[in-house]
Formats: structure tokens, sequence, C-alpha cells
């Protein structure tokens, strides 16, 4: 069957347009020649998740790394870690969202979360900051009086007494920005689940009749 | 005393990286979350653009106004109620 023939028949399964929508929201839409519902997806999609991200930090985003120790599992090797925080069940809602949410999660979990010396991934308090080469947290702040403390800096090699500039990857989001935040990159999520269906049982509307003029 | 939060915030606000100060004005983040919600459903849901902006413009007032009608709910069940038992 050729697509133009498929475009003609109402409620048509659409498997590849509902894996493109997968892949990007708004794509499946794009494969369906209906170009200016796939903008209006996209934007209230990648809105409302860009939203959270900017409301919660890069924190709205945190699977707790289940699809790392996974892949670990599964090509044979030790999981990288022995612990981990996280809200999977949230992420669960967020990973619809597609590849965005799974770079914006393994960014977080691969280059932001500390592993400490018990093999817990965690966020970095805020007296520590993360060695670029181990990941492992450093303490460079007293956490009784905030007092500077020397440390061995990741990047020189040298011992130096801490300055305001060494912080942690990012902070952790407390309360209602933390909740809104994660919050709005699920709805996200949930709304281009709603929109793979959308792509995967197409029904023809009149947008198609001019696009295909 | 300077907490170590506000030590780091001092620093500089990383977008995207960092959650933004929004803690007095949190409510407000209602307004986007329910246009983009709208933006996103409405685009699924109309038949035609032709009255698109409109009906997602109805549709964010609609989500708005219901959590401020159920805050308003909770609030008469949680703090009024309970004082006329």
């Amino acid at each position: 069957m050729t697509r133009q023939n498929a475009d003609h028949q109402p409620d048509t399964p659409q498997p590849l347009a509902a894996a493109l929508a997968c892949v990007f929201p708004g794509l499946g839409h794009i494969y369906l020649r209906q170009k200016r519902r796939a903008a209006m997806v996209a934007l209230g999609v990648l809105g409302l998740f860009f939203t959270g991200l900017l409301t919660a930090g890069i924190d709205a985003v945190d699977s707790g790394a289940w699809y790392i120790a996974r892949a670990h599992k599964m090509a044979g090797k030790p999981a990288p870690f022995v612990r981990t925080d996280g809200d999977p069940i949230w992420f669960l809602g967020e990973m619809f969202c597609g590849p965005i949410a799974f770079g914006v999660d393994y960014y977080h979990q691969t280059r932001l979360k500390v592993l400490d010396a018990s093999g817990t991934l965690r966020t970095a308090l805020p007296n520590e900051i993360r060695n670029p080469r181990t990941g492992a947290p450093i303490q460079v702040r007293d956490d009784d009086n905030n007092q500077p403390l020397q440390f061995t800096d990741p990047a020189t090699g040298q011992v130096r007494l801490s300055t305001p500039a060494d912080r942690p990857p990012y902070v952790k989001p407390l309360a209602r920005v933390a909740e809104i935040g994660t919050l709005s990159c699920t709805l996200a999520g949930m709304l281009n689940l709603i929109a793979i269906i959308d792509c995967a049982f197409n029904r023809r509307r009149e947008e198609d009749e001019g696009a295909a003029q | 005393m300077t907490t170590p939060l506000a030590l780091t915030l001092a620093q500089g606000w990383r977008p995207f990286i960092d959650p933004v100060n929004a803690h007095s004005f949190w409510y407000l983040l209602l307004v986007p979350i329910s246009f983009f919600i709208a933006v996103a459903y409405k685009a699924v849901r109309v038949k035609t653009f032709d009255n698109y902006w409109t009906a997602v413009t109805v549709m964010t007032v609609q989500i708005i106004a219901g959590m401020i009608g159920l805050a308003a709910a909770f609030y008469l069940l949680v703090q009024v109620y309970p004082r006329l038992l």
C-alpha cells in the first residue's frame, strides 16, 4: 500500500509514524503530512519539557540510572554503582518525550552526579565538587561552618584552598519548585504519548486536504 | 550566616542545570504549564486550525479556573469545614 493510498483511508494504522513520533515530538505528524499539527505538538511538548527543566533544573529528569545498570548487566559487566537516588517512577512518564529525555538524563547521571566511596550514585552535596575524571565527590568546605578546606584540584593536581567558584555540578531543587518542574517534564511525556497514539491510529483530517493539494 | 546553598547560588544561576528561585511565586508557573498543555492537546484534538488559538486560550483558562476552584474547595474542606463541626 502506498502512503498516498494510506492517507485516504480513515483510522489507518501507521506504525512508522508512531515510531517517528517516539523519536522526536511532532515528527510522526510531519510524516503524515500534517506540518502545522506537528509544529504545535512540538511546541507544546518541548515547551512543557523545557519549562520543567528551567524551573527545577536538570534534577527534574532523574531516572535513577536504571537503564544504565541494565545495559551493563546485558553486556555482562558489573553495574557501575551499588545504590542510586532518583525518581524512576516520574521518568516512566518523561521517557515518552523520546531521546531528548534519555539524553538529558544520561548527561545528568554520567556527568553531573557523583559516585561516592560506598558505591552510591547521588547528587553532590552543597559543600562538594565532582572529580570530572572519576566522578568521585571532593569535600571543599567544612560542613559545620562552611569554611574553605584544602583539597587536591582534579584539574591541576595541585593542593589549594577552595574558593566560592568551587561548587557542586548542580543544585538540587526543593519543595514546590521541584514538584512543578518534575510534573511539567512528566506531563510533556504524557502529552507526547497522546501524540504517538494519534499518529499510530491516524485519522484523516481536513488539514490533510490542503496538504495533499 | 551564609549557607552552602546560598553560597552556590551566589555564584550565578545556571539555566536548565540549577533550579530557579521561584519559591515565592511558584503558583504562577501554572500559567505556562497550562498553556503548553493546551497547545499540545488541542493540536491532536482539533479537526482544522481555523479557531486553534481560541481553543487553546479557552482550555488554558479552563485549566487555571479549575485549579483555582479546586484550591478554593480544598481550602473550605480543610480550613473552614472543621470549624463548623
